[in-house]
This record gives C-alpha cells, structure tokens and sequence, in this order.
C-alpha cells in the first residue's frame, strides 16, 4: 500500500498555518523532500504554466509554485520551473505570473527553444511507444518535482500527474506518437497506454528522486492548454502528493467522482451523482485505464493509504 | 474544420511547417502553406512552436464529444 498525503483546502481554524500553501509545505515534509533533494541538486519543477493565448485561467496558482520553490531552496537545491512546447510557451508563462519575480526561481523551456534538446529513452517493456524523446532539461535534473493539476482531458477522460509527465516533459514527436494512439478506440485505452509509455521513460533516470503533487482545485472539465476556463466540476478539495504516481491519480480520482458536482458546472448541468466516474460521464474516455496501466508498468500500485494531515 | 489553422496574410511561405510536421499536413500552394491533409494531425504542435511569424494556430477538434454538452 502506498501512501498518499492529502491537504484539503477547507479550513479547520482561522490561522494562517491551515492555509493550503502552508500545508503544501507540510505535505512535501511529510512525504520526505528533506531526504530527497540533496544540497546542490538542480530541482525541475513541471508546471502546466495555462494556454497560450492567456486566455484560460484556471490553472495552477504561482503562490503555490512559489512554496514549492522556497521550499526546494531552503534545502540548498536549484530549483528551475520549465514546461514543454518552447520558448513561446515560456512567454505565455510569463504572462500567466510563472516568471523570475513571482518565484524566485528561472522559468526554462524544458527541451530547448524550439523542443530540439531531448535524450531518446529506450523501453525495454513497452504498450506502444518504444523510443521516447525526454526532455533534456528534464533529464539532466537532479531531481523532478512532477506539480500537476487534475482537470478533465478531452482524449484521456482526465490530467493530472501521469499526463503532466508524458506530454509536458517529452517532445513533439513522442507527443504526436502518443495522440496517433487516439484513433485506435473511442474510450482512450491506447492514448493512456501512450502516456503510461512516456511517463515511464521520463521517470527511469529519477528513482529516488521524484516527487508527485496533484493539486486538485479549480477540477475544470478540459485541459489548461483549451483557451478558456469553465466552472469545476466539483469543489476545490486540496492538494494531494506522493512519490507513487499510480496511487497519487487512483486517489484524486477517487476523491473527485466521490466528490458532489458543483453548482452552476457542466457536472451540475448533467445531473452527475457522487459516486459516479464522473470524467467518463463527460468525455467518454475511462480515465480509470491510465492508473491501470501505469501499475501494469511497474510505475507504482493502486493500493493507497490516504492520510489527511 | 481543421485542426490547425495557417492564417494567409502572416504566412510567408518559408516551409518550416512541412519540415517539422511528421505527419504530412501541409503543401505550399501558391507560395503559401495550406493545410491539405488535417485528419493526419497528430495536435504534436510542432508547426506553432516553429513558425518564424506565429502564422499557425490549433482550432477547435470536431470529434470532441464533450462539445455537443455545450450545445
């Protein structure tokens, strides 16, 4: 069983300490970022930094990038925030309040910028992408800090952790290898088993070194690449981090589908009930088959112990 | 309608886009890139992050079903 460390963003008491960026701090302690990051580790912090027409904005908020950041510091690491798609994609960080004087730390393209600087990862065990182009950045960092936000996905049913990996720290070409896999079934199975492909290459030169964080407010129905933003579908739960990636997805999505629809959202609108698997309900694509696969491939386990701190 | 959208006024013609994309989308047309096979789109991006004058963008992908809730 793993264990997968839950902040909610409800308060308890009035004070300053149970506010969700204090206790993301609290989390990374307790999921033992002091052991994990060495002094001198170079730290890549994976954000989806929104779209880029800088129109959707229901993304991950910078102050809690910003913990994550001051954090990694204070335990003598380099921290750096980078995200895929180049250096354009880095102006639209900018925009989005990911830059050098909101968190103190560079915001870098995370394969070159125009996503030429990758290593290619072989797989010895594959679903379908043998070859994987990993990030260069990503690759050489000493240690990764996966912070990815879980929303619904209009190929995979929902994005979160495996998703922030697969897509966000690899290039074009295995990003189009892993979209090609979308035509081969309508409920998503071969797309997931792509992502779970990529996430483990990605991850191989990392054990040991990685910490996986899904922060799980502002659960739109699409991706943060969609140049809008609608209504969550359920209300904000908090921030969820572990350093088993399957366990961490298997229980946000647990928590989100066990979580009632919001008023006024797409989930409302659909008279959705707690319970139900709510990103099928909506996308028609199981988002159950990315947890499945990634335990298939060794990347962890859905059994989980959820602790709420 | 397409995937990806070359907008004719920016578009200089340069071919970058065919270079990059690996799955064939675009021909130059009179001098300009067209989009002549969109189904083979495989929404990699490639194209907009090269682009030297922002010429491509991605429009919206018809076979979501998540679209005809909004309807």
């Amino acid at each position: 069983m793993s264990e997968v460390y839950l902040a909610r963003s409800r308060l308890r008491r009035l004070e300053a300490r149970e506010s969700l960026p204090n206790k993301l701090i609290e989390l990374l302690k307790k999921v033992g970022i002091e052991k994990i990051i060495q002094e001198g580790n170079i730290v890549a912090i994976k954000v989806h930094i929104g779209d880029t027409s800088n129109s959707g904005y229901r993304y991950v908020r910078p102050i809690f990038v910003r913990k994550v950041v001051d954090l990694v510091r204070s335990l003598g690491g380099v921290p750096f925030i980078t995200d895929t798609w180049g250096l354009k994609h880095i102006e639209s960080a900018i925009k989005n309040g990911f830059n050098y004087t909101t968190l103190n730390a560079a915001v870098i393209p995370a394969n070159g910028i125009k996503e030429n600087f990758y290593k290619v990862v072989t797989l010895r065990d594959a679903f379908h992408i043998k070859e994987v182009q990993v990030a260069g950045n990503v690759y050489d960092a000493d240690v990764l800090i996966n912070f990815a936000h879980s929303k619904g996905h209009p190929s995979c049913g929902y994005g979160g952790a495996i998703k922030n990996i697969a897509m966000g720290c690899t290039s074009y070409k295995t990003r189009g290898d892993i979209h090609s896999l979308e035509k081969l079934d309508k409920i998503g199975a071969n797309f997931q088993e792509g992502l779970v492909d990529a996430t483990k290459a990605v991850l191989l030169n990392k054990q040991g070194k990685v910490i996986h964080i899904n922060c799980i407010m502002d659960v739109q129905p699409m991706c943060d690449c969609a140049p809008y933003s609608d209504n969550p579908i359920v209300p904000d739960i908090g921030i969820a981090v572990s350093t088993d990636i399957v366990a961490l997805e298997k229980a946000t999505l647990d928590l989100i589908d066990k979580a009632p629809p919001a008023p006024y959202s797409l989930a409302d609108k659909l008279k959705l009930k707690p319970g139900e698997n709510k990103f099928f309900k909506i996308h028609g694509k199981d988002p159950y088959i990315q947890v499945k696969a990634g335990e298939k491939a060794g990347l962890g386990i859905q059994s989980y112990k959820l602790i709420e701190i | 309608m397409p995937r990806v959208i070359v907008d004719q006024n920016k578009c200089i013609g340069c071919g970058t886009c065919i270079k990059v994309c690996p799955a064939g989308v675009y021909k130059i047309v009179q001098g300009k890139a067209h989009v002549v096979n969109p189904d083979a789109c495989l929404v990699c991006r490639a194209c907009i992050t090269h682009c030297p004058v922002n010429a491509i963008t991605l429009g919206p992908r018809e076979y979501e079903p998540i679209r005809r809730l909004y309807e």
